[in-house]
């Protein structure tokens, strides 16, 4: 089942992020920009804990040079790029709470409603228990998460405006609420929500390049 | 008001209304500026200084300072080192890069020093970046340091060695009593578990040449007795000067143009199997080497260059070996200044003015983006600049990142401007023998230098050519390029590419079209 939400997942949001190397003009991260970048978004810039795995076929895949030739390895970002990143992401994700330098246990209901250390301690008040069901949550606060967790993963509106890949960055936070209002998600916790959420903002474009 | 003057303020204010169109939004910048220096995104802190900067106008010292900040991280020095091996195609090593991470980030410099300093060049790169020094440096520094790590031996051994015999050879009698007193050296070596070791040598000596004399440069670019060192010249030329060279022998004949003529790269070769026994039937056979005019644009250059690696068949040799620094300029102007040796051709490299030229577009390629094309006046302006900060690279860095393009929003592209991007991407690799001076068989036509004419006329006749070398009517059966024993072979979706832009009436950067177009 977990596979299939995966397929589901990727066919869904593959979309927004494959943009040929060749034919844009935006700039991509290189590999091991990515897995720090990713970590950045569990609050640590720290040292690199994607390299733990596969690293010699991930930097290919992630479009950094060929030693021989001094050329990226690969022209386009391509369904390896989107699998190397969703590996990433999916073991830090799994971390949450339990690897030190990552999100601490006592900060994860914080962390999946998109607040940070620097959000306004009031505002923080109403906790949600992780294993809460997103659809229990107020569809009000569920925007609001969403659209915390925008910002984090892509930045202002300002920012996502300036990419031009959306013309209004509701567009990404409206697909992202619907996304999760259908059947595939029905019995998703808040946990389960987050990790949709988070994997589909950091496979697009306006977080993989600059 | 004079109607020129009514014309000059609307062009001004036409020209600061586009700007502004142009220009990314503050938050854009940042971002951008984070992830090309450090290659993170901006932290949450930075960003809410941006609102305090913003709301209190003070965004301009805002960036100054981010940038400052920027440059000082150990994030940035990482970036650009790696920049830097990637351009002289050394191995990035994944053992080094796993454990310089693990130590990097955290904070401990004295760890970071000993991962990154196993190897001598690794430990330069790192000089010339955290020091900031003149990025000459790289090719003229005449002090290594790195560190020996008696439990790892096998990286360590053959580092220590090579520069350990250099030492030794100082330290012999010589029969050459002029090189005796030229190659004074002297180094330290600190017992402990790990050993820093210096090994410093004269300014004046011209066996050494910074990166060019690393055992890493050394064995990246293997010398044979057949390419006589021609490869290191090459890696030379390409990356100190910009100038690519492939290394197919052009064909005299259609039935020799089949045989892979590859003489200063055999292993490069389709099959990769071509032994020297072959070669040398080939060349004698064909009558080609020294034969063609063709051949000797290359070597011209190659060998003279290639001469003062002659002494370094492993390692480095007691006597610095002379050549020359050959080649034809930019300008036009051929250039032909004798060398004593690898030394004194880094010194001499690095005061030409197509050096500076190529570093600038390494930086613009790293920073700016190559798919923003740097125009001759920009570039000018900018070699003023990298000579003013006197080569150093935070601070022209500093300078490339505060320059409109930077500051540029992310552009869409529309569909010309894309197939602009691939097919110039596509022709790049026929530049590596078109952009060859003194070739006599081909045209000296950059051809990514779109568009190739302010004359209409002449445009014509140049992607005619192109239409018909490639064969884009017949859908290429008949092409003539590129030739058959080119090492570079057109796909099939490349092709189409190439058919597509031409017949779209090759559109430019900005999508224009160059000519009318010709549909299939």
């Amino acid at each position: 089942m977990k596979h299939l939400l995966l397929v589901i997942l990727l066919s869904m949001i593959a979309h927004n992020s494959i943009a040929a190397f060749e034919e844009n003009h935006r700039r991509y991260l290189s590999s091991s920009d990515v897995f720090r970048s990713i970590q950045s978004i569990f609050g640590y810039e720290g040292r690199t804990l994607c390299l733990d795995y596969e690293y010699a076929s991930a930097h290919l895949s992630l479009g950094d040079n060929n030693v021989a030739t001094g050329e990226p390895a690969i022209s386009n970002p391509n369904s390896a790029t989107v699998g190397q990143v969703t590996k990433c992401f999916s073991l830090l994700f799994s971390r949450v709470g339990n690897t030190e330098p990552l999100v601490k246990r006592d900060q994860i209901s914080n962390f999946l409603m998109g607040f940070s250390t620097l959000s306004p301690k009031s505002e923080q008040t109403a906790l949600l228990n992780p294993a809460t069901s997103w659809r229990e949550i107020p569809a009000e606060q569920r925007k609001l998460i969403i659209q915390r967790l925008t910002y984090r993963v892509l930045g202002s509106d300002e920012r996502i405006k300036d990419f031009a890949i959306v013309q209004d960055p509701n567009e990404i936070r409206d697909q992202l609420f619907d996304s999760l209002e259908t059947e595939a998600h029905g019995k998703s916790n808040l946990t389960q929500a987050v990790s949709v959420i988070l994997l589909s903002l950091i496979l697009r474009d306006e977080f993989l390049s600059y | 008001m004079k109607p020129t003057m009514i014309l000059t303020l609307l062009f001004s204010l036409f020209s600061s209304l586009s700007m502004a169109t142009l220009r990314a939004s503050p938050e854009t910048r940042l971002e951008k500026l984070s992830r090309s220096l450090r290659g993170l995104p901006a932290s949450l802190e930075d960003r809410i200084q941006l609102k305090e900067a913003l709301k209190n106008g003070t965004e301009n010292i805002f960036f100054d300072e981010m940038t400052s900040n920027y440059l000082r991280t150990e994030q940035f020095e990482f970036k650009l080192t790696r920049k830097i091996n990637e351009l002289y195609r050394f191995k990035i090593d994944q053992r080094l890069l796993s454990e310089y991470d693990d130590k990097f980030f955290e904070n401990q410099r004295s760890s970071y020093d000993v991962v990154e300093r196993f190897k001598a060049h690794k430990s330069l790169i790192r000089k010339v970046v955290s020091q900031n020094l003149s990025w000459d440096e790289l090719v003229l520094h005449k002090e290594y340091n790195f560190m020996s790590d008696d439990s790892s031996l096998s990286i360590l051994s053959s580092e220590q060695s090579f520069f350990e015999t250099l030492m030794k050879q100082n330290e012999q009698p010589r029969t050459l009593e002029q090189i005796i007193l030229r190659e004074k050296a002297t180094y330290e070596m600190q017992p402990s578990n790990v050993t820093p070791l210096t090994y410093k040598f004269d300014p004046s000596d011209n066996r050494i040449a910074g990166l060019l004399t690393t055992p890493t440069f050394l064995e990246r670019y293997v010398n044979t007795a057949l390419n006589k060192n021609r490869k290191r010249a090459a890696a030379v030329f390409r990356i100190l000067l910009c100038d690519p060279m492939v290394a197919a022998i052009p064909a005299k004949t259609e039935e020799a143009e089949l045989k892979d003529l590859d003489l200063v790269f055999p292993s490069n070769n389709r099959d990769g199997v071509m032994t020297e026994d072959e070669i040398h039937k080939n060349v004698r056979e064909a009558d080609l080497h020294g034969s063609q005019p063709d051949c000797r644009a290359c070597h011209e250059k190659l060998d003279p260059v290639g001469q003062v690696f002659a002494f370094a068949a492993a390692g480095l040799g007691p006597v610095a070996s002379p050549g020359a620094l050959s080649y034809r300029s930019r300008s036009g102007q051929k250039v032909m200044i004798p060398v004593s040796g690898v030394g004194e051709l880094a010194q001499q490299l690095t005061k030409q003015p197509d050096y500076a030229s190529c570093q600038v577009k390494h930086f613009w390629r790293w920073y700016v983006g190559q798919d923003i094309p740097l125009t001759a006046k920009r570039e000018s302006e900018l070699i003023q600049v990298f000579n003013s900060t006197h080569r150093r690279p935070k601070d022209f860095i500093s300078y490339l990142v505060r320059s409109p393009e930077f500051e540029a929003k992310p552009r869409v592209p529309t569909e010309n401007q894309r197939l602009f991007v691939r097919a110039t991407a596509i022709l790049k690799n026929c530049n590596s023998c078109h952009t060859q001076k003194d070739v006599t068989l081909m045209a000296d036509w950059d051809l990514t230098d779109v568009p190739y004419s302010s004359n209409l006329k002449q445009r014509q006749l140049m992607i005619e050519s192109l239409k018909e070398v490639l064969d884009t009517r017949n859908a290429g059966r008949n092409k003539s390029m590129p030739p058959k024993n080119s090492n570079w072979k057109l796909s099939p979706e490349d092709f189409k590419v190439l058919q597509r832009w031409l017949h779209s009436g090759a559109p430019d950067y900005h999508g224009q079209a160059q000519v009318a177009e010709e549909p299939l």
